[in-house]
């Protein structure tokens, strides 16, 4: 009898140090995001990937995409079919994909309140994204406002908002142009130029018809600025590289992006000269978040929870902010961070290229719902785009 | 037995058809005819035809593709046969090492069409490579006296980048046979006395044609799907049919999904019309062929 229990209880012994073996073995963690940048690809690769494997032990496999609105479809053409076990651990996302995610219900739900670095993050940044409540779903990886960047080698800052714009595009006829609105950048121009002309409150108020209405407003002022734009408007350039392109061979005198210091960066790549300069609107440019989220048929929930709060913490977010890194701004709180940090965080803004934070804080607006991002986009090829 | 053998070479590449395309093509009809829809139920419909036929920015966008590369495709023709005849030219009178000038004629073959399309744009772009040449030299007195070659309305960007590329390719297609046939039937010319020029007339141009035009016909029907190059050297409007698709896929919902699929499948059966013409030429020549040879 004796006997019996002993043998029990030690092949009950040999089969749960079995399961806890296969419950560790499980160290994969699969992250996909968009693969256009080389300087995000590099971050990842070589300041992310060896951190978390070295910290935590977790193999992070960085898996490229062109456009994140294929995983979307992934995501939920694998909910119709009822795939349990998806291949995607952790997604970077936000505006109208995060929307149809959450639309959709494929996302793993309360995933903020599960990070440990939650605590330190901005309060803003976890309430709505491109005016879509986030409820959890999503945790803010990074902070990314709208500018200008101008050669200072050609005098001031050439205009601060629409009516300055035209009197700048008089006077230098072919020197300014930015991307078509079929591409991201293009489209966060025209809708800064929206936002600046009609106003962000007007624009919250107005109903889907009174909206279209106005945007011939806009539609009409940029037709007017179009025979003295690069090429006098008959071509816009395709994507944000291509006006990078113009501007680092003085073809045009005034680019554009998302990363605040993006000016930085391509300075100390050498792709700008180091004359060069960001600045913003004095109504705001558009400012918004990027996020990860989890898919609810993720294979490795606990990991992919580890590295998100590994990309949180301020450790992290510091060396994301570096321009020779990245050059992305951090979503963490300074008044939750020991003063150490938060004088790191200070020291990478001496450059002087770039905003203060004060100023930076001061000039933005939020992101318009994405429903309106479609008319205005749509409404600039029907109007603009085909003349 | 020899068809068995036929059958058993073809099964490699026959399933490596099925695994990579085969359901690609399914998923394409079916989308298209509203199956497989992501939002709300499917159905069988034709409406995304439908809205595709009678859509004006469809048949713009297809007559521009047409068009460029219509014009692409004729110039390269035109350029290789007076590539053909120089080296013809040089080889018989020995005027310089034939076999490195070809080398240096086909290199283009082996470089993309994105960095062939990029290095088009620095090299003739407004304040391009050429364009700064030029205004050091003191050809032309201002930088912005350089005409435009990029991004302009009537591709010649394009143009010029589909000609720097398809020119090499059918010189490749070619070339050896001009040699060839150069060594055949160097005597008879000897015979009857021919002057280079009336033998590359009268023997040697009659002999590639056909090869000429199927190497043609590949390039017609490669350039119409074809999409870096427009991308890049394009203008906003009109656009070539495949950056219309690339700009309503990234940028339109996923109802779209239907028109999209429809404007694939027809950029398919368009290239596949090309195939079948250059099917028939094939036949058509090979009977000569076969007698002339």
């Amino acid at each position: 009898m004796g006997k019996k229990i002993k043998l029990f209880t030690l092949s009950l012994l040999v089969l749960s140090a079995l399961a806890g073996c296969k419950k560790e073995e499980n160290k994969d963690v699969n992250i996909y995001m968009w693969g256009g940048s080389k300087e995000i690809n590099k971050f990842m690769d070589d300041v992310v990937t060896p951190k978390v494997l070295e910290k935590d032990g977790i193999n992070l496999k960085r898996v490229p995409i062109v456009d994140i609105k294929d995983v979307v479809n992934k995501l939920i053409i694998e909910k119709q079919a009822g795939k349990k076990n998806g291949v995607i651990d952790i997604l970077w996302v936000n505006g109208e994909n995060f929307k149809a995610l959450k639309d959709a219900k494929v996302l793993e739900e309360n995933i903020l309140a599960k990070v440990e670095n939650k605590d330190l993050l901005k309060e803003s940044t976890t309430v709505k994204d491109f005016g879509e409540t986030i409820n959890g779903l999503e945790v803010p990886f990074g902070e990314a406002q709208f500018n200008f960047i101008y050669n200072t080698k050609n005098g001031k800052i050439p205009f601060t908002g629409w009516e300055t714009l035209t009197e700048y595009v008089k006077k230098n006829p072919g020197k300014f142009t930015y991307p078509n609105a079929n591409n991201f950048t293009g489209s966060a121009f025209v809708r800064n130029i929206v936002i600046d002309m009609l106003g962000y409150d007007n624009i919250q108020k107005m109903t889907p018809e009174e909206f279209k209405q106005n945007l011939n407003l806009v539609w009409n002022y940029l037709n007017e600025i179009e025979p003295y734009l690069w090429r006098k408007g008959e071509t816009y350039p395709e994507s944000e590289g291509k006006l990078d392109l113009l501007y680092s061979t003085g073809e045009v005198n005034v680019t554009m992006g998302y990363t605040i210091n993006k000016v930085n960066s391509k300075i100390e790549s050498k792709e700008y000269p180091d004359t060069s300069q960001s600045f913003l609107l004095n109504k705001g440019t558009l400012f918004n978040n990027h996020y990860l989220a989890i898919p609810k048929n993720a294979q490795n929930k606990s990991g992919a929870l580890i590295v998100i709060n590994e990309l949180i913490s301020p450790e992290m977010q510091l060396l994301k902010q570096e321009p020779k890194n990245w050059g992305d701004f951090n979503i963490l709180d300074m008044r939750k961070l020991t003063p150490e940090t938060v004088k790191k965080f200070f020291d990478l803004n001496k450059s002087g290229k770039i905003p203060s934070p004060e100023e930076l804080q001061e000039k933005r607006v939020m992101e318009l719902t994405p429903d309106k991002l479609k008319v205005i986009e749509e409404g600039w090829i029907e109007n603009v785009g085909k003349n | 037995m020899e068809k068995i053998k036929k059958f058993i070479y073809i099964i490699p590449f026959f399933l490596y058809i099925t695994f990579f395309f085969l359901y690609g093509l399914y998923y394409v009809f079916m989308t298209s005819f509203g199956y497989n829809r992501i939002l709300t139920k499917s159905y069988f419909t034709l409406e995304y035809y439908r809205e595709v036929i009678y859509s004006k920015e469809f048949y713009e966008s297809l007559i521009y593709t047409i068009k460029i590369n219509s014009i692409a495709s004729i110039f390269a023709f035109i350029l290789t046969i007076g590539v053909l005849f120089l080296v013809f030219i040089s080889k018989r009178r020995g005027y310089f090492h034939t076999k490195f000038f070809q080398r240096v004629i086909e290199a283009p073959v082996f470089v993309p069409y994105l960095v062939s399309a990029y290095g088009v744009l620095l090299l003739l772009m407004r304040r391009g490579i050429l364009n700064k040449i030029l205004f050091k030299i003191g050809i032309i007195s201002s930088i912005d006296d350089f005409v435009i070659l990029t991004n302009d309305r009537y591709g010649v960007g394009i143009i010029l980048t589909y000609v720097w590329k398809a020119l090499p390719f059918m010189t490749m297609m070619t070339l050896p046979i001009v040699f060839r046939i150069d060594k055949k039937w160097d005597s008879l010319g000897k015979i009857y006395n021919l002057s280079d020029i009336t033998f590359f007339k009268k023997i040697v141009f009659p002999l590639v044609f056909p090869t000429l035009s199927i190497s043609f016909f590949i390039v017609l029907t490669y350039l119409f799907a074809s999409f870096e190059t427009p991308y890049i050297l394009g203008v906003t409007h009109p656009r070539v049919l495949s950056v219309l698709v690339f700009d309503t896929y990234t940028k339109g919902s996923l109802d779209m999904r239907g028109k999209i699929m429809v404007m694939n499948i027809l950029i398919s059966s368009i290239s596949l019309l090309f195939g079948g013409v250059m099917c028939l030429v094939l036949k058509f020549f090979t009977k000569f062929e076969e007698r002339e040879w």
